[in-house]
């Protein structure tokens, strides 16, 4: 006849076995959703990146009709000394101006190439640390489980005999 | 990607939690089976938890760069 205290004993086992198969499916529920972030987050970055792609395509842009207008004046100056309310060194200037810009913009592109490699580099290791944790986590905690029958299995085999 | 990395910490704590609260009273044996496993699962959720914190770290900072850097 098993004893009070040895009930109470294998009902805790138990309960205990039932409370960390909770907390274990509640952290690979955690780690399932940070693997799947991955996704999320890559494209919020590739996002950004498109951003700065963008206004790289901008200030070429600014660039080119910079250069357009100036050249025009140019030609046009030649025949029509009153062609434009501009004068020379101020279209000369704005043209500099819009490649600075345009040049600061392409740096910033191939930073924002590197920073994308570096940024895919980390979600890659997060995609790996979450599913290979998951593994290590559903063998230890399957470990677990078998542990606590067994205790269980031994306390109400010893009450038996 | 901060919530998951804190429900992973707060399980590992959870999981270190159950292993105290249970561990007290029981014969040596189980309690080198059992709840040394326990402690071992619970360090390593906790060592996933702060790896995934160091590499959402990097990550942010990459973000504020690269946000920076499309304005």
């Amino acid at each position: 006849m098993a004893s009070d205290a040895q009930v109470r004993e294998v009902e805790s086992l138990y309960m205990l076995r039932s409370d960390i198969l909770n907390a274990v499916n509640s952290l690979r529920s955690s780690l399932s959703s940070a693997a799947q972030r991955v996704n999320s987050e890559s494209s919020e970055l590739m996002g950004l990146f498109n951003e700065v792609d963008a206004r790289c395509e901008r200030c070429k842009d600014e660039y080119y009709a910079a250069q357009q207008e100036y050249d025009y004046y140019c030609s046009q100056s030649s025949s029509d000394p009153d062609y434009s309310s501009y004068t020379e060194s101020q279209l000369r200037q704005a043209v500099e101006n819009a490649r600075t810009r345009m040049n600061q913009a392409i740096h910033d592109l191939y930073h924002a190439q590197n920073l994308i490699s570096q940024a895919q580099q980390v979600l890659s290791s997060i995609q790996s640390l979450a599913q290979s944790g998951a593994v290590s986590i559903d063998s230890e905690a399957s470990g677990i489980a078998s542990a606590i029958e067994r205790a269980a299995y031994e306390i109400d085999k010893y009450t038996q005999d | 990607m901060d919530s998951e990395i804190q429900q992973i910490a707060e399980n590992a704590q959870r999981l270190e939690s159950l292993s105290c609260a249970y561990s007290s009273g029981w014969n040596d044996n189980v309690s080198e089976k059992v709840f040394g496993a326990i402690s071992t699962l619970a360090s390593n959720a906790t060592s996933i938890s702060s790896q995934l914190c160091a590499y959402v770290s990097i990550l942010n900072s990459i973000k504020a760069e690269l946000s920076s850097l499309a304005r």
